[in-house]
């Protein structure tokens, strides 16, 4: 018994940072109805700053951390002011995007600025033991634990006693409620957005001597925060308190009990997460908010085949022409225009905002390995044979949708990518470890030898017809019955359900589509290079992937497969780092990318120069129909509007 | 309360903000003095051969011959610089998602920036070209591919991770060309035919190493060794500490292996504690060193703890207070980022006139492992290809490094038979500082190498 008594100890401190964090989640939700993907991005990029400021500057450690806070509080109102604000009648996908934007712009920023390593941060406290309950723990565990305490009493305290908490309670129930008896939104909402990453660089620093202080993987730290604020419910703070140190205690006792089983304390957090949003429906509370908006525009798909030909021929054109490192590049950029084509069913046609889908693209291509080398399946019958076993895993993943939606789906997607690389992708016995996996040689089809090693153009034409009948299929589903279904899923469950649409099955038949798809990808990679190792398929690749279709437009096919041109590995980013010598340019780009497509053009890119084209045609029918009738000398000409279906999306 | 954005705000933060931000980002450059971010689990030791007074001898002067002979000219080159070029390539982590070791690569470049100002090797300029393996197999099989092509000589490594896997070295293999250091981890790597782990002691070198000394000093003090080891899941578990404890004697009480990327390691310390050992052999990287070793005093540990060479530079060792007093370390080239002998002042030197940045102590690893490999070419008569640079390699003898172990193939036994330059001991925290105490000597054959 004191053996557990001691691991529940030790626990508390990771699990007061938790708290800290999920505190600060649920600060800025109840503020604005956003919920914060980037939050832990915040608390890094913080816990960097008040390093900087102790240990490179050499100031003493209370003004480094008062700085540092102040730091938090700014940063807070920046992305308040510069992203969540112009979003704020954005639907929640343009919301959930916009988080993801600043996290990806924060840690690739701290990446550049304070290096990419993983860096020590001296100790807050004496690293002298202390006994409690017979237990010997350090002095930091007692801090973190009592400034847990102290912080959430005086939110609980501030929020329940002020007229600012009682504003921002009211403006969480209903906004127009709120902005009828005169409290500010913007102003309570900014606050709000201080007070949180405030709440999050506390966190940040106090956690930064314990854990790790790197730019990429303090990031997701988000994971646990997630699921100490979804037990509070968004709503309770000593509840979110109890939730991150029952995750703090539960990671420390099954880390002694099962050391085992590889990534399952890092997966904790996901199985809470499902467990409670699957069991409570929906844990985010709804706000009553000033404005409805649309998702993006899924225009319908015309003159595909036309389009393919001359992208094909074009593309062939590249990969023969360009100098071997580009046309192998452009042979990645391929490859992802497949996995994105994923995202364009799952997130575009259907709304489901999946955060994993990479993890489906890892799936594919370690069972692709398995069944080429344990089955003697040959090529190209293993890609297919591969992206078939992930079908069955992403109706799996896609389960907790039958329960819940919009930014609910994003958590449990976003857990479940952490725990497929942690669980999975980290597991040599699944993955080969540090070896990858390998595919046997004898790429062949009709004759021609199709190694991606050997014969890169020749593999890269390869890849080229597989996204192309990919894209086949996806367009004719968006014709189909099936597409309009999903479209009528993603504008109303309630509306669809009402139609005799079944909304659980076109879900599920969504996710079973979308990993078929993403695994085909995951197939093809391992084919190219002729080896599969697990760094391809971290959850950061889903996130970027989802960037870059987002850019692009995530509800059109020609948008979505435009934005992978900018994904790492593929040409751009290759130019980029041949003139400027760095590829993380790229993933920073996406970032801000994100952020400023998702504000300026909340349709993506290609429904931007579709846009323009409508209206450019409109004039010219305008003019056409003006000296038509001039010349008639009848009256005026009639009104000539955006045409339905194609630009507005009317079946979308 | 209005209903405004708040451009009051806006002004706010930028005014606040920005300055900071800046002010951080100028911190963040200049701190990078003196800081090792972090290392692979696995990662050992390096040191650079030297003699003293090399800085001072004519590098004009150098033959093939008198080279072998001086041994200990750091980094020095000799001729006219006008021969064709020897392409050296590199594969290294230089930066990935979970870590990145740029200042090895530095540190090769600073030695070859400093061979070729001198007149190159043999006359030889030297073409280096490091290629990243972004911690990825299948890139580090691309550097590999690349550096077929680009018709490499040899092929450094270091930290890198894709290169902990046997496809790097069998591409290279198959390429003919030399995989010259690196960081073997299980021991059947240590066996490949085309690895040549010069420049430190690896992974399972390490953990060989631990055991030898841990054994050795509980014989001195007469207790019984019961050693507990604490070894981050990477790949594969690698068995070497358990077995070679066993082998001399010691009662080996258990392994806790754990996620590196977790954020609290305290349970972990507390899983190792709970074994109730003597001794405890941590093997992972700086920050989590830091982290193992400060759990394990703060949760009253008093037992003795052998880390990694790597995990204890200048800023892991402050990162730990208290905690590192008495700490084991099997390394020696901690001295280096100080500068506090001729060599160490060379290596500096050469650093600071490569704009890499002196203080970073694992740089070392890089310049040695570039120094050892230009040796090598030094003795090789006429254009090297990579079949003669490996038989010179081989042939190296005598060179001495500075903390400590022995730059000979004779070093080598059935365990390590391609790995002659070993981690020695004697090298004990004390006020703060790493310090080398009593003798240092060679684990494999407990030999005095002072």
């Amino acid at each position: 018994m004191r053996e557990v008594l001691a691991y529940v100890m030790l626990g508390l401190g990771p699990g007061a940072v938790n708290a800290l964090l999920g505190l600060g989640l649920v600060t800025i939700y109840r503020g604005s109805g956003v919920l914060n993907f980037g939050h832990a991005a915040v608390a890094m990029y913080v816990a960097f700053v008040f390093r900087s400021f102790r240990q490179n500057f050499g100031w003493p450690t209370p003004v480094a951390f008062f700085v540092a806070l102040v730091v938090a509080a700014a940063l807070g109102l920046l992305i308040h002011v510069a992203v969540m604000h112009p979003l704020r009648h954005a639907p929640t996908l343009a919301r959930v995007t916009g988080s993801l934007g600043v996290l990806l712009t924060l840690s690739s920023l701290a990446y550049w600025q304070f290096g990419s390593g993983t860096f020590t941060v001296n100790p807050l406290t004496p690293t002298t033991p202390v006994s409690v309950l017979g237990v010997r723990i350090g002095w930091d565990r007692i801090l973190l634990v009592s400034v847990a305490l102290v912080l959430t009493a005086l939110l609980w305290a501030f929020y329940q006693r002020t007229l600012f908490g009682l504003a921002t309670r009211a403006a969480a129930e209903s906004e127009k409620g709120a902005a009828v008896v005169g409290f500010s939104q913007a102003r309570l909402a900014a606050i709000n957005w201080m007070i949180g990453s405030v709440l999050a660089g506390v966190g940040g620093i106090l956690i930064s001597p314990i854990a790790r202080l790197n730019a990429l993987q303090m990031s997701l730290l988000i994971a646990p925060a997630l699921a100490a604020a979804l037990l509070g419910r968004f709503e309770h703070l000593w509840l979110v308190l109890g939730g991150g140190m029952i995750l703090g205690v539960g990671e420390s006792v099954i880390g002694k009990y099962l050391n085992g089983v590889r990534g399952l304390t890092a997966t904790l957090p996901f199985l809470l997460i499902v467990l409670v949003l699957v069991a409570k429906g929906s844990a985010l509370p709804q706000r009553g908010e000033l404005v409805n908006a649309d998702m993006p525009l899924a225009p319908q798909v015309r003159r595909v085949g036309i389009k393919l030909a001359v992208f094909g021929a074009l593309s062939i054109v590249l990969l023969y022409a360009l100098p071997g490192s580009y046309s192998a590049a452009y042979t990645i950029a391929l490859i992802g225009g497949v996995i994105v084509l994923s995202l364009v069913v799952i997130v575009g046609w259907v709304g489901q905002i999946s955060l994993c889908q990479v993890a489906f693209s890892g799936i594919g291509a370690y069972a692709t390995v398995r069944v080429a080398n344990h089955l003697s399946v040959g090529f190209p019958w293993s890609i297919l044979l591969g992206a078939l076993i992930a079908v069955p895993v992403g109706i799996l993943v896609g389960l907790p949708a039958l329960r819940v939606r919009g930014v609910n789906l994003a958590v449990v997607t976003l857990g479940a990518g952490i725990g497929f690389e942690r669980m999975v992708f980290n597991n040599p016995s699944f993955t080969g470890g540090t070896n990858g996996a390998t595919v046997p040689h004898g790429a062949r089809l009709f004759g021609v030898d199709l190694d991606g090693r050997t014969h890169p153009e020749r593999y890269g034409v390869f890849v080229l017809v597989v996204l192309g009948l990919s894209v086949l299929l996806v367009a004719s589903l968006r014709r189909s019955v099936s597409g309009r279904r999903m479209l009528a899923v993603r504008a109303d469950e309630t509306a669809a359900a009402a139609s005799g649409i079944n909304v659980r099955k076109v879900k599920l038949q969504a996710f079973g589509l979308a990993s078929f798809v993403a695994a085909l990808g995951g197939g093809l990679m391992a084919y190219r290079a002729g080896r599969v190792s697990e760094s391809s398929f971290v959850v950061f690749q889903s996130i970027n992937f989802f960037a870059l279709a987002y850019i692009g437009g995530i509800a059109t096919i020609g948008g979505a497969l435009a934005g992978t041109l900018l994904a790492q590995g593929a040409p751009f980013s290759l130019w980029l780092r041949n003139a400027i010598g760095s590829d993380q340019v790229s993933q920073t780009l996406s970032g801000v990318g994100l952020v400023t497509t998702v504000i300026t053009q909340p349709d993506g890119v290609a429904n931007l120069v579709r846009h323009e084209r409508e209206k450019r045609r409109i004039k010219a029918a305008r003019a056409s129909l003006t000296v038509d009738a001039a010349t008639a000398g009848t009256g005026p000409p009639p009104h000539v509007g955006l045409v339905s279906g194609a630009a507005t999306g009317a079946e979308g | 309360m209005k209903h405004s954005p708040g451009r009051a705000f806006s002004r706010l933060a930028i005014t606040v903000v920005a300055p900071l931000l800046v002010l951080a980002a100028c911190g963040s450059s200049s701190s990078s003095k003196g800081e090792t971010p972090s290392s692979a689990a696995g990662a050992t030791t390096a040191g650079a051969p030297s003699s003293a007074g090399a800085s001072t001898s004519a590098a004009s002067a150098a033959g093939v011959a008198s080279r072998a002979n001086e041994a200990g000219k750091a980094c020095i080159g000799s001729g006219d610089g006008k021969a064709s070029k020897i392409v050296i390539g590199s594969i290294q982590t230089d930066k990935s998602a979970s870590a990145g070791f740029p200042e090895i690569t530095a540190g090769a470049k600073a030695c070859f920036d400093a061979i070729n100002a001198t007149g190159g090797i043999n006359g030889h300029p030297v073409d280096f070209k490091p290629c990243n393996d972004n911690a990825d197999a299948v890139q580090g099989e691309k550097c590999a591919r690349d550096l077929i092509d680009a018709k490499a000589i040899a092929v450094l490594g270091g930290i890198c991770f894709s290169c902990f896997s046997a496809p790097v070295v069998d591409v290279l293999g198959k390429g003919g060309v030399p995989y010259v250091g690196g960081l073997p981890v299980l021991p059947p790597e240590f066996k490949q035919e085309n690895f040549l782990p010069i420049t430190n002691a690896g992974g399972s070198a390490s953990l060989y190493a631990n055991a030898g000394y841990i054994l050795q000093a509980a014989k001195t003090k007469g207790v019984k060794a019961d050693v507990v080891e604490v070894n981050a899941s990477v790949g594969e578990i690698n068995p070497t500490l358990e077995n070679q404890v066993k082998k001399l004697g010691g009662n080996y009480a258990g392994r806790v292996n754990f996620d590196p990327a977790s954020a609290d390691l305290s349970s972990v310390a507390q899983q190792a504690i709970d074994k109730k050992p003597n001794y405890i052999s941590v093997q992972t990287d700086g920050p989590n060193t830091v982290k193992i070793v400060t759990s394990l005093r703060s949760q009253g540990y008093k037992g003795d703890i052998v880390v990694l060479g790597t995990a204890a530079d200048p800023t892991s060792l402050k990162g730990m207070g208290d905690a590192a007093e008495g700490l084991y370390v099997a390394t020696f080239f901690a001295d280096m980022g100080a500068g506090t002998t001729p060599d160490a002042k060379k290596f500096q030197v050469d650093m600071t006139a490569s704009g890499a940045d002196p203080l970073k102590t694992l740089a070392v690893t890089g310049y040695a492992g570039a120094y050892v490999t230009a040796e090598a070419l030094f003795n090789v008569k006429g254009d090297p290809t990579p079949a003669t640079f490996k038989a010179s390699l081989l042939a190296l003898d005598g060179l001495k490094p500075l903390f400590g172990g022995q730059l000979s193939a004779k070093n080598a036994n059935s365990d390590f038979p391609r790995t002659f330059y070993f981690t020695s001991y004697g090298n004990v925290v004390k006020g703060g500082k790493l310090t080398t105490t009593g003798t240092v000597f060679n684990f494999l054959t407990g030999e005095s190498v002072k």
